[in-house]
């Protein structure tokens, strides 16, 4: 209630009137309750109050509707408020109904809006004009698009060049859709981010048991190991954020890894400052404590793991019985004492004991992570989940509640309306022989595979991907980009301007989280869900009555969305059918016409377990369900998927080996049986956990068929810091920003702009720098020019600074990312030298969001990655971030943001790599392990040289 | 602030009690240049209580920031009033010393007091009163850091000194008005040190 004063203010016109005596909303009446979210009931007609009008009431009416973040991995859920009067999407808050987020996000989901509305944004299909890489564009139509890329496929294909068409992808998250349609043409032509992301992880766990990565049950957890910021920003970490923090509220000790004093390291009950590179070893001092202490599961060991196999293989003669496992297992660890590893990583051995009996005393509660960080920043990083993994395996906490599961227990599998048959081809540009065991597309290495002449590319898409900017080697990616005989047709698939789309010949704007479709699902937790990506403005459309044939006819301009780009694209690539692609994309409800997106996703919603019957109880189909809400709990919590037995009619015709138990059929190994029972096991030759690697040895690697710790390419041993050299971990990401994604969203860069070199006070004093002071760091192909911040929260003797940060346009480029990028000058010698020097940083300027001319940061983060050059792991492929760098004082003419590169070192430095790599074939002239995962998987016969 | 006021809040109160306590100033001022009397003296009440509000309300204020620890000791009112007398005599030395009004030597008595309350409310709120983190963090860099300096001088040259000097020779003229002058600028400097220190630690 006003007051008197007010009042009277208000009635002699000292102030506006504010209060007309009209009734407040009825939740806001006094007495009401206040709702966390507006319920469902009311999301096609929801009043609330203009935040930007107050202290007026101004009411504005909105349609609510659901989609999910594009931001991160972790598709978390949004609820999209389209204003009635205008049509257009007001902001962005939480989906109450996502299983993975629950109505939370962080900063990037509400900054969606941002990104929506950036005046810079690509809003029609552009084809170049003049040289590529010029910055010169015209407007084409979708129709002149499609029909010319469509053109170009198809002689492809017709000439048998089916390895020439490549698609890569930077972020994925649509459950199979491009599988499909690849496989629909036949080709081997999927290329992804993976290998400068996840390789090394998934190879250490896919090594112990097929499945590529965690999902850790953190909420039901007594103690948490997690490598690296996860709380913060590692992977899905907002959804693993919220059960973290439950696990610790319920009592986990949260124990952290981390060179980097980073939120979360703050928030941990143990922060373990760890040597980069040392993880491993650390992992091994705690098994061994486990192991001398007597607290290993010694159940699940005997059961799950092929321990057996290790005793008649490498101890012909031996008794084969558990307790000569455990003798032997002590014996190979005996080098790995806490002491042993204090030396390795810097951390106190007695720690290191505390921790370990912690873990053995939290037995299957037991949740663990590590996804980029250590295992994608050193030579052998996979050794990293491969050892961590090792101390779940040993408390018995795989796939218990509050321990880690397989991902692939609680991710979603959609069943299509059609399948196509695997491709009988194999890419050696993505697979290449020297890296049999990757995980999986050597991708990093394509520019340097091209300039090699292994292949060239007809037509190349690339999708929401930024290699110039984010990959290593950057100036390589211009060079082969620019080569037309190398690369026929770029096509950039993307929402915003990119460092890599000014290489491109057609940039083919994409919708953002609220302007295209998408079926996500992600291993959060230990349940199962699914998640709808929709265009909200299409489904405000549809609660009008109308029906908009395609997306990007209720898109800002035209932009499009790949769903049904690629259905229009492959019924164009094959339109008389004589291909074989067509009958791929024949509509499951219409014989003979193209299917609809609402049709796809209306297919795999009908045959989703248990959703056409939750629907059924509200009145509502399986499609108008997801509309509606946004989400779907598949399953709610499951453990231990190993133990389910397998069906009597899958065991019919089966065979079990009376030795190792492994149940057979047509060839394939399909379950093994434990106590009696068949079981479904783990997708590995022995379908147990695999201690010891049979595959390792097949394929040219014996010394490390057991868990073992690798010395890192930045080993202390290779370090020498009188000559001013220093490991640099160039990973870690900022809460607040993602990869080159977010550079349209003013919200976000307002918060982080800047990436100075992270120091301790020793070696900055050491050096007689300080905070603000000039650095030359000079990589193996070149160097950058950044700042430097002292801080206590780095580890002595260790260098960071975040990713993220950099960006840049060059004066000829379309004005894109305003508020991210700085404008440079990049001249070539003609060499293989390439310089970069800022000649504007960021600024302030006049377009449709009078806050663009309020900006007030110039400095937008120096561009470190392309100064990198390619360490590929010679088993996972992963590329191995970390650097050694050497530090010196800025020159004289030296100036914020300068960069140089030699690309003739690059190629140096991609040989030396190359060979340490041991090619295949492995057994049977096989081109890659036939039990193990692959990225689009083709036919077997064509993983046979 | 003043037309939509939020009662709860000590800068509103704060904001009003000022503008009262100017409104009692200014009718007093006009009423002892108008020669009327009872004016002046009807007055003197009111603005003694008003006043004493305005000497305080900061320490409620500041109180009202739940985030700064230091700023929740409840000597803090005890504080400012100490530091108001301290003032007020101070203002009357000057005065006096510039001959614009007579005082007698019981205000320099209170003066003296008053510097030695303030010293003692200053020990304790440095030494006694603060159990978290950030109250001890912030007493350590007034005692012992970056604000070590300033404190101590203002301790030694702007307390202790006058109000030893006028405790040896209460009378001297020239003793008093440097002693005012020394007491003003300190409690300037003090102020300061107590806005600005809290403020220094991180609240996230």
């Amino acid at each position: 209630m006003p007051s008197i004063i007010e009042k009277l203010a208000e009635s002699i016109g000292l102030i506006p009137k504010l209060h007309h005596g009209e009734p407040l909303l009825d939740r806001l009446q006094p007495g009401s309750a206040l709702t966390n979210y507006p319920p469902p009931e009311q999301w096609d007609n929801w009043t609330e109050y203009e935040a930007k009008a107050w202290p007026r009431r101004e009411q504005k009416t909105y349609d609510i509707v659901p989609t999910t973040c594009f931001n991160c991995e972790s598709a978390c859920g949004l609820l999209a408020y389209v204003d009635k009067a205008n049509g257009q999407v007001r902001k962005f808050e939480g989906n109450p109904y996502h299983p993975g987020s629950r109505g939370r996000n962080c900063a990037k989901g509400p900054a969606t809006i941002n990104q929506i509305n950036d005046p810079d944004r690509i809003l029609y299909p552009l084809k170049r004009d003049g040289k590529r890489g010029d910055g010169k564009w015209t407007r084409v139509s979708w129709d002149e698009a499609l029909d010319d890329i469509a053109g170009r496929i198809r002689k492809a294909l017709q000439e048998k060049r089916h390895n020439e068409i490549a698609y890569h992808v930077g972020r994925p998250g649509h459950e199979g859709y491009m599988d499909r349609v690849l496989q629909s043409w036949g080709i081997d032509g999927h290329n992804s981010h993976t290998n400068i992301c996840s390789s090394g992880a998934r190879f250490g766990y896919a090594i112990w048991h097929g499945h590529d990565r965690p999902s850790p049950d953190h909420a039901h957890a007594r103690v948490i190991l997690l490598i690296s910021a996860h709380l913060e920003s590692g992977h899905y970490f907002n959804p693993h954020a919220q059960r973290i923090i439950e696990g610790k509220m319920n009592g986990a000790k949260l124990v952290v890894m981390d060179p980097r004093l980073s939120n979360t390291a703050s928030l941990a009950d143990h922060w373990l400052p760890t040597y980069p590179g040392s993880e491993a070893a650390v992992l091994l001092a705690m098994a061994q404590v486990i192991i001398d202490a007597g607290l290993y599961n010694r159940e699940y060991l005997e059961n799950w793991v092929n321990w057996q196999q290790w005793l008649e293989t490498e101890f012909p003669g031996e008794a084969v019985v558990f307790e000569n496992f455990i003798e032997k297992m002590r014996a190979a660890y005996a080098d790995y004492t806490p002491e042993f590893a204090e030396k390795e990583s810097g951390v106190k051995a007695a720690v290191i004991r505390e921790v370990a009996i912690e873990i053995g005393k939290a037995g299957t509660r037991f949740a663990t992570h590590n996804w980029r960080s250590a295992g994608s920043g050193n030579l052998g990083g996979w050794a990293v989940a491969r050892c961590l993994h090792f101390l779940n395996v040993l408390t018995g906490s795989v796939g218990t509640e509050g321990g880690t599961s397989p991902n692939d227990w609680n991710k979603f599998h959609p069943t299509f309306f059609d399948k196509p048959p695997a491709q009988k081809f194999w890419n050696e540009l993505h697979f290449p022989k020297e890296y049999p065991l990757a995980f999986f597309e050597m991708s990093f290495l394509l520019p340097h595979f091209l300039k090699d002449k292994r292949g060239r590319m007809d037509t190349y898409f690339t999708r929401v991907f930024n290699p110039v900017w984010t990959y290593p080697d950057g100036f390589m990616w211009m060079e082969a980009l620019s080569d037309e005989e190398a690369v026929g047709c770029h096509i950039a698939l993307t929402p915003t301007w990119s460092e890599t789309a000014y290489f491109a010949d057609y940039v083919l704007p994409m919708g953002l989280a609220s302007e295209r479709h998408d079926l996500n699902s992600y291993e959060t937790h230990s349940g199962t869900w699914i998640a709808f990506r929709q265009p909200v403005l299409r489904e405000v459309a549809r609660r009008q009555g109308k029906d908009p044939q395609f997306t990007y006819e209720v898109n800002p301009g035209e932009v499009w969305e790949e769903d049904e780009f690629w259905i229009q694209l492959s019924w164009r690539i094959d339109p008389d059918g004589s291909l074989g692609i067509k009958k791929h994309f024949e509509s499951p409800y219409r014989p003979g016409e193209c299917v609809t997106v609402d049709e796809y996703y209306q297919y795999i919603f009908e045959h989703t377990k248990g959703l056409p019957e939750t629907a059924a109880k509200e009145g509502l189909s399986a499609l108008e369900y997801m509309r509606k809400y946004g989400a779907y709990v598949v399953e709610e919590s499951e453990y231990k998927k190993n133990e389910y037995a397998i069906d009597a009619k899958a065991l019919e015709g089966a065979v079990t080996d009376p030795k190792t138990g492994v149940i057979t059929k047509n060839g394939k190994a399909i379950g093994v049986e434990v106590q009696g029972k068949a079981c479904v096991g783990f997708p590995t030759p022995s379908r147990k956990q695999e201690f010891f690697s049979p595959t390792m040895i097949d394929w040219k690697w014996p010394e490390y068929k057991i868990p073992t710790y690798l010395k890192s390419h930045i080993h202390p041993d290779e370090i020498d810091y009188e000559k001013g050299e220093f490991p640099l971990l160039p990973t870690f990401r900022l809460p607040v920003l993602i990869h080159s994604r977010s550079g349209n969203a003013k919200w976000l860069y307002e918060i982080a702009n800047r990436n100075p070199i992270w120091m301790h006070p020793s070696d900055a004093a050491r050096l007689g720098v300080d905070t603000g002071s000039l650095v030359r760091v000079y990589t193996e192909i070149g160097h950058f020019v950044d700042k430097v911040w002292v801080t206590e929260g780095m580890k002595p003797g260790v260098l960071a600074c975040s990713h993220h940060l950099g960006r840049w346009r060059r004066p000829q480029d379309a004005p894109g990312n305003r508020w991210a990028t700085a404008t440079v000058n990049i001249q070539a010698d003609g060499k293989g030298g390439y310089s970069m020097k800022t000649m504007r940083g960021i600024e302030p300027f006049k377009s449709t969001d009078k806050d663009s001319a309020r900006i007030f940061w110039s400095d937008g983060g120096v561009h470190q990655n392309i100064t990198f050059p390619v360490h590929p792991d010679p088993i996972s492929g992963m590329h191995c971030w970390h650097q050694k760098v050497r530090l010196e004082k800025a020159h004289d003419t030296d100036q914020y943001g300068d960069i140089f590169v030699d690309t003739n070192k690059s190629m140096e430095v991609y040989r030396k790599w190359l060979a340490m790599a041991r090619p295949a074939p492995g057994p049977d002239n096989l081109r890659r392990p036939l039990w193990m995962k692959r990225a689009l998987r083709p036919v077997d016969e064509a993983f046979y040289f | 602030m003043i037309l939509r006021p939020q009662w709860r809040s000590w800068l509103v109160r704060g904001g009003y009690a000022l503008s009262l306590f100017g409104g009692v100033l200014t009718l007093q001022l006009a009423g002892a240049l108008l020669g009327l009397d009872a004016l002046v003296s009807g007055f003197v009440i009111p603005g003694l209580l008003l006043a004493l509000v305005v000497a305080v309300y900061t320490a409620f204020l500041f109180a009202q920031a739940r985030g700064r620890d230091f700023w929740q000791s409840p000597l803090l009112p005890v504080h400012m009033i100490v530091h108001s007398l301290m003032a007020g005599a101070a203002m009357f030395i000057l005065l006096d010393g510039a001959g614009l009004v007579s005082i007698g030597g019981q205000l320099t008595t209170l003066f003296v007091a008053a510097i030695a309350a303030n010293l003692i409310v200053l020990a304790i709120e440095l030494y006694i009163t603060h159990p978290t983190a950030d109250a001890k963090a912030v007493v350590k860099m007034i005692l012992h850091g970056q604000y070590r300096q300033e404190f101590w001088t203002v301790v030694l040259a702007c307390n202790a000194l006058p109000a030893l000097a006028l405790y040896l020779d209460p009378t001297n003229a020239i003793t008093q008005v440097l002693a005012a002058v020394l007491v003003l600028w300190g409690i300037y400097r003090l102020e300061k040190i107590w806005i600005e220190a809290p403020q220094r630690i991180a609240l996230a």
